[in-house]
């Protein structure tokens, strides 16, 4: 599982190089992207190459958030592709996770409180 | 002869004599007394006593002696009264004063005198006691003893009458006076006997003077039972000068000379002359006085109890009891008039000693009297009092043998009266006749009306409570009342019968009353002309007396008055209540008081009979208008073929109809559209609005058939466009709106189209038992000038049921108020097994029926099932078929798969392999209980309006479980699966195949308007 992670100015921007997360790759993303994130707070996921997420990949992602939010952090989705979009829509899921058009949004997000997200 | 010569003390002794007024008095017994004891004791034949006056010697008795006087110079007497000691003259002629009396010489011929002179308390010598004999005599001691006695004896009568002439003379002084004096005056000695008796005496107690005088007063006038009393308090005062009564005015009763008792009012004083006393007694007869107090005070005591006693009943024996011991009787009963059966029934007795006059009570008690019987009966007939001086008269009842008995004698009965009409009567009896009874007549007639009014003030109270207490039992029940009522004013007003007779359409029917038959011959004879006199002569107030001997008529037997009631609303006669008498009636101003109000009563019953009626016609007529509008315009036909679907349809009315409306229209191109709707509200504003959108709904497609192109019918959707923009000025006037959903059978029977506009939503029942639901996307016609309308299409297998509804089937409630609801809808499906759109119809009006109890609903019960009967299979346009092995890596190559057949369709696209991936996911997870090297066959069917994807495997079959969550939320991470699953795709289905594989079916409709897109199905 390729996974990236820069710094922006103090946020964690994480891109997922992988064109699908789906009950195949779930569980190893799910390790990979854990040791990232051990000791962060504010983490943006980019996923801008994934074409596909499933209901699995979904699961995946509210657990990262939760993980998150136990350290008074907070984490958002940007630069989503339209096949994920559908899914997203299907679950509504910008009504628990702010989701952003792009990395540049969602750094600024995390500076402005207050800034409605683009999803 | 020598003539004595006179005393020394002559002239004093002449007036003393004077003093005494005895000269010329006629003889008395008392003094005749003496000389006869004289004469008798001397054994002479004369003598006499004289009083020597001026001239000559005057005798006040005499024995043997014819001459009342004779000359005083011949008489021996002159010489006695120069003595003070008796003069004995033996022989006369011996004697030289005498020998020459001409009284000795003469025929007279005295030899013998003796004479002893009266000397009064000043010494002088009025005369003597004498004794004369034609022989000589001489007298032995104890005659000359007896003399000397004598003598005394005449002396002190003439005291004693001196001072009874003093005594007179005084009282003479003011004889005038006293003889007319009202006080009678009665002086009697110190025996007790009467002395004088005045004229008022005399009339007071009814003895003449001359009779009276001398005897024993106490035996006269005084009663037997006073009479030990009287003697002893004379005998005290005579021993001891001490006399309480005397000088004290005292009440005391006197008996007359006929044995009348009267009280008199008596002061009686003492009067001492000399050493003798005399009493005077002063009386005035208070009998009257006393009278006129205890009428006064038994009035009053009357008129307390009437103040006080809350019943009639209840007062009568305090009457009966305070006019007895008032008024002085032994015994009394009260009679009370029975209005109904005319007879005086004795109610109450009372006797003022504990046994007497008893059994004459009890006689009393068993007798009934009718008008005219006895003294009671002759007081009712008359209405006045009847004084009874004795019984003996009465001698037709038993009951008079007893008062015989008891001694009663006198009578009095007076009527208990008002306004003339007899309540009752107060009889009373006693032993003995008192004075002056008839002022009895004033005080009876008096308290007898009186107490006549005290009656009909109460019986007023009584009537008016249980009129109330009848008031507060009426009901709904209409006749009842009426019934209620008759019958009350019959018993307070003492009818025979009352009945109520009923004005309709001018025909008069007895619909009631008391004491009758309402079918019997002497209610029905009452009918006719009597009627018409009632309602000619009934007065303002509608209340009318009318006598069978007055009045023509057809009167049954035994009717003598007929008291009518006029019962109105308004000007309009409703009915008569009538009340029959067998006797002469006489209305008095309480009863007639009494129907007016009853006549009220019933006007009032009438007239919320009548509105009742009025009200109830009115909901018939509506709701019978509004069924007929149900039935012609709203619904459609019951059951049909058209185009590939078994249609089965129904309605139920409601209480009110509720403007449900459905229609199935045939279209030439094979197709069937169906709209099933509601009109807001309900009655017969509803139903109109539910009528008029379905017409509206053909008049659009008629419209659109004639402008659009004849091949093709329009679509759903501009249809309902087409109909919004007809009725919706209408709707928004009226504030109101419509609800309908317009659905577009397929002709092949393989799916449909609907547009749904704020309807229930429809179900799929499929043939496998599961039941999607397809929410309305529109809101309800009305609610605003512009909607645009979504169109939604939907595929169907062959045996799937469209079930399209009203809310009366979800608003449908059982006797707790529960509601039918969604859920027990979605069951029943679910688990019914018919596959008969009918039978499936018929079980639901079962399941509703049975669930509310057979209750009828507020709302109408509309259903229509629409049964997918395909002409053929379904085209299929396309197929491509694929092998994967049942591992979660296979899952992006089957997602290649899909995506390679669905080029054409990018925006469905995406959902599709959504729906494939989670598909897929589940039967490696569910089917074959993970990964492992069992195959999963992808067939990708591509239909004419949709694509179909089957997920073929050999693994367990798993039932689809219901997605719970609409949404998803932060909880959650995981089992998305599903709900995504159902999302992405119209239908998902779990199939058994005849090969004994299991299959996952999804199907996504092909839709190609934008609004169909779900890109817009945000909620």
């Amino acid at each position: 599982m390729n996974i990236t992670i820069r710094d922006h100015q103090g946020i964690q921007v994480l891109c997922i190089h992988e064109k699908h997360l789906d009950a195949g790759n779930v569980d190893i993303f799910r390790q990979e992207v854990s040791e990232k994130l051990q000791g962060l707070t504010q983490v943006v996921f980019d996923l801008s190459e994934l074409e596909f997420v499933d209901s699995s990949g979904l699961g995946a992602f509210l657990s990262c958030m939760r993980t998150l939010a136990g350290r008074g952090g907070q984490l958002c989705l940007c630069s989503v592709t339209a096949p994920v979009r559908t899914l997203f829509e299907l679950v509504q899921m910008h009504r628990i996770l702010p989701i952003y058009n792009s990395q540049e949004e969602s750094v600024n997000s995390f500076r402005d409180t207050g800034r409605e997200p683009q999803g | 002869m020598t003539a004595a010569p006179y005393p020394p003390d002559e002239d004093a002794r002449l007036a003393a004599l004077k003093s005494y007024g005895i000269l010329d008095t006629p003889s008395e017994e008392l003094f005749d007394g003496f000389t006869e004891i004289a004469a008798e004791v001397c054994e002479v034949p004369v003598s006499l006593i004289s009083f020597v006056d001026k001239d000559r010697q005057w005798f006040k008795s005499k024995v043997g002696f014819t001459e009342a006087s004779s000359p005083r110079d011949i008489a021996f007497c002159a010489y006695t009264i120069l003595q003070d000691e008796m003069m004995e003259v033996p022989d006369a002629t011996l004697d030289p004063r005498f020998s020459d009396n001409p009284l000795v010489t003469g025929d007279a011929h005295v030899r013998f005198y003796a004479g002893v002179p009266l000397l009064d308390q000043d010494g002088h010598a009025l005369g003597t006691l004498c004794v004369v004999d034609a022989k000589p005599k001489k007298l032995t001691e104890t005659q000359r003893s007896l003399l000397h006695l004598l003598a005394r004896q005449v002396v002190d009568s003439l005291e004693q009458r001196r001072v009874l002439m003093e005594l007179q003379g005084s009282e003479t002084f003011r004889a005038a006076i006293l003889t007319s004096a009202l006080d009678a005056i009665i002086t009697i000695d110190r025996e007790g006997r009467i002395v004088e008796f005045n004229a008022a005496a005399e009339s007071m107690f009814g003895y003449q003077r001359q009779d009276i005088v001398g005897k024993l007063m106490v035996d006269l006038i005084v009663p037997e039972e006073l009479r030990d009393a009287h003697n002893k308090g004379m005998t005290t005062y005579l021993q001891t000068g001490e006399g309480p009564v005397l000088g004290e005015r005292i009440e005391v009763p006197a008996v007359r000379a006929d044995g009348a008792r009267i009280s008199v009012e008596l002061a009686i004083t003492p009067i001492s002359i000399k050493n003798t006393v005399f009493f005077t007694a002063y009386l005035r007869d208070i009998s009257a006085r006393k009278r006129s107090e205890m009428r006064v005070s038994t009035q009053q005591e009357v008129t307390k109890i009437l103040a006080e006693t809350a019943s009639f009943e209840k007062a009568v024996p305090l009457v009966l009891e305070a006019i007895g011991t008032g008024l002085d009787w032994e015994v009394g009963v009260f009679w009370k008039v029975h209005r109904a059966d005319q007879v005086l029934q004795p109610v109450a007795t009372w006797s003022s000693t504990e046994t007497e006059g008893q059994a004459f009570l009890d006689a009393c008690r068993t007798v009934q009297l009718r008008i005219g019987d006895e003294m009671p009966g002759r007081v009712w007939e008359t209405g006045e009092v009847i004084l009874l001086p004795g019984v003996e008269d009465e001698t037709r009842s038993r009951r008079f043998e007893f008062a015989g008995q008891a001694g009663l004698s006198m009578g009095v009965a007076f009527p208990v009266i008002m306004e003339q009409q007899v309540l009752g009567i107060f009889e009373f009896y006693r032993r003995e006749a008192h004075v002056d009874e008839t002022e009895l007549t004033e005080l009876f007639t008096s308290m007898g009306s009186q107490i006549g009014q005290f009656e009909v003030r109460k019986r007023v109270q009584s009537q008016f409570a249980e009129l109330n207490r009848t008031l507060l039992r009426l009901g709904p029940d209409s006749n009842l009342n009426l019934q209620l009522l008759a019958s009350t004013g019959g018993r307070l007003l003492s009818a025979v019968r009352a009945m109520y007779w009923r004005r309709d359409m001018g025909q008069l029917t007895c619909v009631g009353g008391w004491n009758i038959e309402v079918e019997s011959e002497p209610v029905q004879q009452i009918k006719g002309s009597l009627w018409e006199q009632v309602l000619a002569s009934a007065n303002e107030m509608g209340t009318v007396l009318l006598r069978r001997e007055s009045t023509p008529g057809n009167w049954p037997e035994g009717i003598e008055t007929l008291l009518a009631q006029v019962v109105r609303r308004g000007e309009e006669v409703m009915g008569v209540l009538g009340m029959c008498y067998a006797h002469r009636f006489i209305l008095d101003k309480e009863d007639a008081e009494l129907s007016v109000i009853l006549g009220t009563a019933l006007g009032i019953e009438e007239a919320r009979r009548w509105a009742g009626q009025q009200l109830a016609d009115a909901r018939q007529q509506e709701v019978g208008i509004a069924a007929r509008i149900q039935e012609t315009l709203l619904t459609g036909p019951a059951t049909m073929q058209a185009a590939g679907f078994h249609i089965a349809a129904h309605s139920t009315p409601s209480q009110k109809v509720d403007g449900d409306f459905f229609d199935v229209i045939p279209l030439r191109s094979g197709a069937a559209d169906i709209v099933i709707g509601d009109g807001m509200g309900k009655g017969v504003g509803a139903a109109l609005l539910g009528a008029a959108t379905k017409t509206a709904v053909q008049r659009s497609i008629s419209r659109m058939l004639l402008s659009g192109s004849p091949h093709k019918a329009p679509e759903p959707r501009e249809i309902v466009a087409s109909l919004h923009a007809d009725v919706v000025p209408t709707l928004i006037e009226l504030e109101s709106f419509v609800t309908c959903t317009y659905v577009r059978l397929a002709s092949d029977g393989h799916e449909f189209q609907m547009v749904n506009c704020g309807h229930t939503s429809g179900l799929i029942r499929h043939r496998n038992g599961s039941v999607s639901e397809l929410p309305g996307e529109n809101m309800p016609l009305g609610f605003s000038l512009r909607e645009t309308y979504v169109q939604k299409m939907h595929t169907v297998e062959a045996g799937d049921m469209l079930v399209l509804y009203s809310d009366g089937i979800i608003e449908a409630v059982d006797p707790h108020g529960n509601t039918f609801g969604m859920e027990r809808l979605k069951a029943f499906l679910q688990t019914c097994p018919e596959s008969n759109p009918q039978a499936m119809m018929d079980q639901l009006f079962a399941e509703v029926a049975r669930f509310s109890q057979d209750r009828v609903q507020m709302d109408d019960l509309t259903v229509l099932i629409a049964c997918s009967n395909p002409t053929g299979r379904r085209t299929i346009l396309d197929q491509k078929t694929g092998q994967f092995k049942a591992y979660m890596a296979e899952l992006e190559a089957v997602r290649d798969f899909c995506q390679s057949f669905c080029q054409d369709i990018p925006d469905a696209m995406n959902e599709i392999l959504l729906a494939v991936n989670e598909a897929f996911t589940n039967v490696v997870n569910h089917g074959y209980h993970g990964e492992c090297d069992e195959v999963i066959e992808v067939l990708l069917e591509r239909m004419t309006r949709s694509l179909r994807v089957q997920l073929l495997h050999s693994g367990d079959g798993f039932a689809g479980r219901s997605s719970s969550p609409e949404k998803i939320d932060d909880r959650q991470e995981s089992g998305f699966g599903m709900f995504i699953m159902e999302q992405a795709v119209d239908r998902v289905e779990y199939a058994r195949l005849d090969d004994g594989r299991n299959a996952i079916i999804l199907e996504k409709n092909i839709n190609h308007n934008p609004e169909g897109d779900h890109e817009h199905n945000h909620p």
